[in-house]
């Protein structure tokens, strides 16, 4: 239901994800997150662009991972969600609380320009 | 108005059973919106976790009854738990600024934005939802 791939790129985990993101695949991505944490990895970035289907379970879990990292002066940044998954984060205005870029590079920079 | 009714126990697999029987039966509709469907989706997945979880409190031995069909040009469904109900008239607002940042609270305002209409029962263990097909 949810396709994990996780990317190394210096010192931050570029996990791509594809398919659904709700209650048990939300489990799966934490448990992956959790893996680069453990590992050392505090600095996050999830490609969205694959994603079709988000529930409040999955922004859970992403509200969950991004204070845990924040305690580890890291962060989670999210790149290129389609517009269906986009507008779940706005209408929860969650758009305001994650940082949300529409490329790798942006994310990595943290700068949308 | 005749409704196609599932009874499936408090298990989150037996829920996603549900969604893609009501899904297919969307599909036979005709009906064929992307964002429609997405709608569709996620409103009965937050209906159906919330029964699951909050309503029967994931006990197995309790029951979940669906109740689905076209009304005119709409889609109703009916999910009805056997726990003791909520008081939904009460739920904070999870966009407040001192929510904003809490990890729950979001699944019935996600319903209430992607359905057309939403009732519940007195008691808070029933809901109906009403989604514009045509």
């Amino acid at each position: 239901m949810l396709e994990l791939k996780v990317e190394h790129k210096k010192d931050i985990a570029l996990v791509k994800v594809s398919g659904k993101l709700f209650q048990e695949e939300a489990t799966r991505l934490e448990e992956a997150i959790s893996r680069e944490i453990a590992g050392g990895r505090s600095k996050i970035i999830i490609d969205m662009t694959y994603l079709n289907f988000i529930s409040s379970d999955g922004l859970s879990m992403l509200l969950e991972i991004r204070l845990r990292l924040q305690r580890k002066d890291g962060f989670i940044r999210l790149v290129c969600p389609p517009e269906l998954i986009y507008e779940v984060f706005q209408r929860t205005k969650l758009n305001k609380i994650f940082q949300i870029f529409e490329t790798f590079d942006q994310a990595v920079d943290g700068d949308p320009s | 108005m005749a409704l196609n009714t599932l009874v499936v126990p408090s298990t989150l697999e037996a829920r996603l059973e549900v969604e893609k029987r009501v899904l297919d039966f969307v599909d036979k509709t005709g009906y064929n919106s992307e964002e429609g469907i997405f709608s569709i989706k996620l409103a009965l997945e937050e209906t159906l976790v919330n029964a699951i979880r909050h309503g029967n409190k994931l006990d197995t031995s309790k029951n979940i009854r669906i109740a689905y069909g076209v009304d005119k040009n709409h889609l109703i469904i009916e999910v009805e738990d056997e726990g003791e109900g909520f008081d939904y008239s009460h739920l904070p607002d999870p966009t407040a600024p001192d929510r904003l940042e809490l990890p729950h609270g979001r699944g019935i305002m996600l319903i209430k934005h992607y359905m057309d209409d939403i009732k519940f029962n007195g008691k808070g263990n029933r809901v109906r939802l009403v989604k514009r097909l045509f």
